[in-house]
């Protein structure tokens, strides 16, 4: 577990800094907002306790409030995807389970499942988040299919990032 | 103790995940301005319903006491409808009746009915014009006369004082006598000097007679009670007095703008 913790600091860095300068620069479209920095959550290890799961979202999510001027929004958001992980997880866990000592990649697992996993949280994630920003459920529809294209959006991007940089894991 | 512990112990993440999120809705609700509205409204909605669910509840409870406001009110109101009916009335009289009287309104602030020589203050004085021996009327009722003035209060001696003389008349016949209080009944004066030919019936109302510059001709005094014959030529009559000497509050005080002419007249002759 020790060896993996200066890669994670340098996975939370740079999602941080991805997120804050260079997604949330770019304006898209109303409809398309992704999230990336959810890679960090998505990417932690199995053997993880709940807690530290929790706590490390939280710190993730204030990050990248911190920057974006909306205390609170993300923090929530995240904090509520990993508290939802472990149940997922346990959903869509193979039939012989997890291998010891890995982590949700596509290089562990193939990218079926990384889809599975990755797009059931991102859409937890956005749904949670995009409702907050709302803050109401009077425009729901629209609510509904920003959740939908950003969630694909962010799904994309997850993808080519694992693509990219997490080739050869096995 | 030890289950609880074991219960926190099992659900520690669950606790955690409550506690994370309610520090973040926190700082959301308390620094986005958008948020903050928001929560405001949805808070405002919810307190309002059960602040008026309560209010709802608490009418029924306080009915008892806003009833009794309420009548109070009531009782309140009809006084004012009378004294302002009084005060129509006072301004016919004023008006049509007899110009050379005008009344001033005014308010008592000490009434006193339980001595022998009882007076009322007025919240009226030199400054309002008033002079004494003016007449105090309470609509078209008698009350007392002037006694003493200071700047902005007057001293009335009311008709409940054994020193006060009134000239006073029977209505009917126009035949006047002098009416005083004899002390004791607050409801009762005594009309003396009435000739002993004249036939009286019990309830023939009396007033005022307008020969003095004091009170106008016919306010109301009171209605005749009873009558004896006494020292053999007059009549002595108990007169039941209109005036209600405990409840007074606006009364008003009755200037004569002719009454310096008629004393010096009365001056001339005693001379």
């Amino acid at each position: 577990m020790i060896k993996y913790l200066p890669k994670y600091i340098i996975l939370f860095i740079s999602v941080v800094f991805v997120q804050i300068f260079l997604l949330n620069q770019v304006q898209f479209s109303g409809f398309l907002n992704p999230y990336l920095y959810i890679l960090f959550i998505l990417l932690l290890p199995f053997e993880i306790l709940n807690s530290w799961l929790l706590l490390l979202a939280f710190l993730l999510g204030i990050s990248i409030d911190l920057f974006s001027g909306t205390p609170g929004m993300h923090a929530s958001a995240s904090v509520f995807m990993a508290f939802a992980r472990p149940y997922v997880l346990k959903i869509f866990a193979p039939r012989e389970g997890y291998i010891p000592q890995s982590i949700p990649t596509i290089g562990y697992y193939g990218a079926k499942w990384f889809i599975k996993y990755a797009l059931t949280l991102t859409f937890i994630h956005h749904a949670f988040l995009f409702f907050i920003e709302i803050g109401r459920f009077d425009f729901f529809f629209t609510t509904t299919l920003r959740i939908i294209l950003s969630t694909i959006f962010t799904m994309i991007l997850l993808l080519a990032v694992q693509l990219l940089f997490f080739k050869s894991k096995k | 103790m030890k289950k609880l512990i074991h219960l926190f112990v099992k659900n520690f993440h669950f606790l955690l995940f409550i506690f994370l999120e309610v520090i973040a809705f926190n700082m959301l609700v308390r620094y986005n301005f958008y948020h903050r509205t928001t929560y405001n409204f949805i808070a405002n909605e919810v307190a309002g319903n059960i602040h008026s669910m309560t209010s709802d509840w608490n009418e029924y409870l306080y009915l008892e006491v806003e009833n009794d406001m309420l009548s109070k009110e009531l009782a309140n109101l009809n006084n004012q409808i009378d004294i302002l009916t009084n005060k129509i009335e006072d301004r016919d009289i004023e008006t049509s009746k007899d110009s050379s009287f005008v009344y001033l309104n005014s308010r008592v602030v000490y009434n006193n009915v339980s001595s022998r020589h009882n007076y009322l203050i007025l919240n009226v004085g030199s400054n309002d014009g008033v002079e004494p021996d003016m007449g105090v009327v309470a609509g078209k009722k008698i009350v007392g006369i002037i006694n003493s003035v200071t700047k902005n209060h007057c001293r009335v001696l009311s008709l409940l004082n054994t020193d006060v003389h009134i000239s006073a008349k029977i209505s009917k016949n126009n035949y006047y006598g002098t009416l005083t209080w004899e002390g004791n009944d607050e409801d009762e004066a005594v009309l003396k000097d009435i000739p002993i030919h004249l036939k009286l019936n019990k309830g023939d109302t009396i007033v005022t007679s307008g020969y003095s510059s004091i009170f106008p001709d016919g306010v109301q005094i009171g209605t005749i009670k009873d009558y004896v014959v006494k020292d053999g030529m007059f009549f002595q009559v108990k007169v039941d007095l209109f005036t209600e000497f405990r409840s007074l509050f606006h009364v008003q005080v009755v200037k004569n703008l002719h009454s310096q002419e008629i004393s010096s007249l009365m001056e001339e002759t005693e001379k």
